[in-house]
This record gives structure tokens, sequence and C-alpha cells, in this order.
């Protein structure tokens, strides 16, 4: 099982390949960063790209789409729940 | 269609040459030494925002940047709509949506592979991106594609002839693609020169790709190119006398060969498919006589090339010397251009553009 900081590291480097972040994501993208909004500036589209990429890498399914919003908030969230949910 | 005046506007192509500079005309071309050609791109972010730009497929870029160019300095919002042509659609996109779909076998399928693999993607990002919120078509009809678009966007135009239309084409020279195409023959084989594509004796032409974009009106503007007619398209043309279609066509647009200045022929450098638009040739043997399929190579939406290089000539009444293939020197100024294009010899394409 991986610790929470090397979710969060791991999950940096999927989001930035898989959103085609590579140009923009700014230096200090740590775990508190928001990935919506003023933070990354992802948007919907994302939101199911985040969905998908959970599913395939973690085994991890949203059964309600509110539990996702809750869960897409920073990187230190999503890695919780990783951690949490991983099979 | 009744006969009407028809206008370019603006053009932004982006090609297998540095055709996305606005100063640049085919001086330097690009010699390929491989069958298939592909476009030079510009420094994306010159065009696109980067928020954008990384959702965004190849052939996807290279659309977007071509109606850029040609919308540039005007308000596209207050365009009557967009328009645009694929034979194939955006081949690598469909590619790596289907193996996603079959590698994992129909789940967890993601967005931006749908969008980017789907026939109309560049109509709907054009329209988005500008806010062109009219009207909105995409024409998928293999090599005749482009010409259908066209006659669809003057259509639209004859209803609104106060504002402009923005029409486009695009397509992709793609490798898994062409294993197959060449079991046809349709290719080239053998490595060799594009500049020479026309001194080579084997049979078969050259895989090329292009993303273009006109705008156009039904009245001259201070930006205007030149004017365009109707086009017009012959299928089959192998059960027709094509002269003799070539001159009803000119009788329609009220002039004949001998008012031609300069000819923009399709051939392609295939033998078998360039029967007919070599008989044209033939018969304006005292016109100058332009080709481009060996700066471009063939694709459904060529047509759009030859439109380029028909109105730049126009434009800048200079023939550049990559383009001509006789000695017949060009008239001063150069006032009508005639395009004659194929794609396979399966259908022919006229259309005249004059200033």
């Amino acid at each position: 099982m991986k610790s929470k900081e090397e979710l969060v590291h791991e999950l940096k480097g999927l989001i930035i390949e898989k959103l085609n972040l590579q140009d923009l994501v700014p230096a200090n993208f740590d775990g508190e960063v928001p990935i919506f909004g003023e933070g990354l500036g992802l948007d919907s589209i994302d939101a199911i790209e985040l969905v998908v990429l959970f599913e395939k890498n973690y085994g991890i399914k949203f059964q309600d789409p509110k539990d996702a919003r809750k869960v897409f908030v920073n990187l230190n969230t999503m890695a919780d729940y990783i951690l949490e949910h991983q099979k | 269609m009744e006969s009407k005046s028809f206008y370019i506007n603006g053009i932004g192509l982006v090609s297998p040459q540095q055709t996305f500079d606005e100063h640049y005309f085919l001086e330097d071309v690009v010699d390929y030494q491989h069958t298939v050609l592909s476009c030079i791109t510009p420094d994306f972010k010159q065009y696109i925002k980067p928020i954008q730009l990384r959702r965004l497929s190849r052939i996807q870029r290279m659309g977007l940047t071509a109606a850029a160019i040609a919308v540039k300095g005007t308000q596209p919002d207050l365009m009557l709509g967009v328009v645009t042509a694929t034979g194939e659609g955006s081949s690598a996109g469909k590619g790596a949506f289907i193996s996603e779909v079959l590698l994992q076998e129909e789940k967890q399928i993601t967005p931006t592979g749908f969008v980017q693999s789907s026939y109309n993607n560049l109509a709907g990002l054009v329209a988005m991106t500008y806010r062109m919120m009219g009207y909105n078509n995409n024409f998928v009809s293999g090599g005749v594609a482009f010409e259908t678009a066209l006659q669809d966007a003057m259509l639209q135009l004859i209803g609104s002839p106060s504002q402009e239309i923005l029409v486009g084409s695009y397509d992709e020279s793609h490798l898994p693609h062409l294993e197959l195409d060449n079991r046809t023959g349709h290719y080239k084989r053998e490595e060799g020169s594009s500049l020479l594509l026309f001194s080579r004796l084997t049979s078969g032409t050259l895989w090329g790709e292009g993303a273009c974009f006109f705008r156009l009106s039904m009245q001259a503007t201070e930006t205007t190119w030149c004017s365009l007619g109707e086009p017009l398209v012959v299928y089959r043309p192998e059960t027709l006398d094509i002269v003799d279609e070539l001159n009803s066509f000119l009788v329609d647009n009220e002039t004949d060969i001998s008012s031609i200045d300069v000819l923009v022929s399709g051939a392609s450098g295939d033998a078998n498919a360039d029967k007919q638009i070599l008989q044209i040739e033939h018969a304006l043997a005292s016109v100058t006589l332009c080709r481009f399929k060996h700066l471009c190579g063939e694709y459904f939406t060529s047509t759009s090339f030859a439109v380029w290089l028909a109105a730049s000539l126009l434009k800048r009444n200079k023939v550049p010397a990559s383009t001509c293939f006789n000695s017949v020197r060009p008239a001063h100024p150069i006032k009508k251009v005639l395009v004659a294009n194929h794609y396979r010899g399966r259908s022919v394409t006229f259309i005249l553009l004059k200033i």
C-alpha cells in the first residue's frame, strides 16, 4: 500500500500527463492547490477524465456524482479518498 | 444555382509548405523524400489559448490555426456560420479512440478521445472558439467534400447576402491508413523526391494533408483577394468528354479558354488517375500551367489548396517557379485562373477565380 505522500506525487504526475497540463501547471502545484476554478482551472470535461482515471488506475467507481465533487478538491482529498476506498 | 458573385476575403492554410505565413508564397519549398507529406505547423500558442490547446489533437490545432488566420482582423461572432469538409475526418483521433474502445472492452472511455474522433469536431471547435452561434455544418463526402461545403456556404450566403461565412476543410495523413491504401496502389511505394513527382515513372502519388479556411462573402471588401465562382463537379469523368464539360462550364461562367490566364491543375503524378486532367492540360496548352500536388500531396480536400494557390496568384500577380510546369509566360496582370482538380480520377472539379 502506498503512503499518502507517494499517492499525491503519483496523482500529480498522472493528472499532468492525462490532462496535458505540461505547459500550464504552476511550480507550486502541491496537495492543497484547488484543481478546479482558480487553482489549475480544470473544467467539467476534465472531471470526467478524472473519474475515468480513478476507475482505471485505482479501481474506484463513483456511484454518486456528489461524492466525486467532494473528492476532486485537491491532491490531498483525492489521495485520502483513494487510501480509504482502494480495494 | 443562378450565377452569383462570391468573394474570398481571407484565407488561412496549414499545409506541407510554410503557407501559414502570410508573407510566404512558395519561394523556398520543402522537398520531401518519402511518400507522406506532413504539414509544417506554426507555433500554435500564437493562435490558440494554452488552456484550449492542451485538449486539441494535431489536426484540430491545424484547423483552428487556419481558421484563426482566415478571421484575423474581423468580428467572427457576426459571421453567418461555419461549414467544414473532410474526406475521412480526424484519422489519428478515430484510430486512437477505437483502439481505446477495443483495449478497454468499451469501458472507461474518455470524453476527449471521443470528441477528437468525431467528424464535426472542427466545425464545433471553431464555432465555440469564436462564438459563431449561427449556421454550422460539416460534410464528409470523400473527394468532393470541400466542393460540397463550398456549395453549401454559397447557398447560405445567397440567403444572407450581407454577411460573411467561414468555409474550410481538413484531412490528415495517417500511417495505418497508408498501409491499407498502399495495397490498392494509390500511393508510391518507393522513396524519392516529391519535387520530382511528375518525372517519376512509377504509378501512385504522394499522400498529403492540410487544413484550410476561407472567409467568403457576396460583397467585395478592402481585404478581398479575388472573386470565386460556383464549383462544378463532374462525376465519373471517364464516361464523358471532359473537354466538352470544361467548355460548357466556361460558357456558364461567361468566358472561354482563350480568356484563362493560368490553369491550376490537380495532376497527381499517377498516370492512371490523371487521364482527364492531362486532357484538360492539353486543351489549355497555350495557358500558363501550375501544378501543386508535388507540394502538398494528394488528399480528399486538396481542392482547398488549389483554391488558395489560385487566389494567391491573383492577389500577388505572380507565379512561383515551384508551381510552373510549362514555358507559357503568365499574363500581367493575371485576371482569370481556372482550377481543375480531381481525386483519384473519380471526379473532376472546375472552379473559376477572377479579379
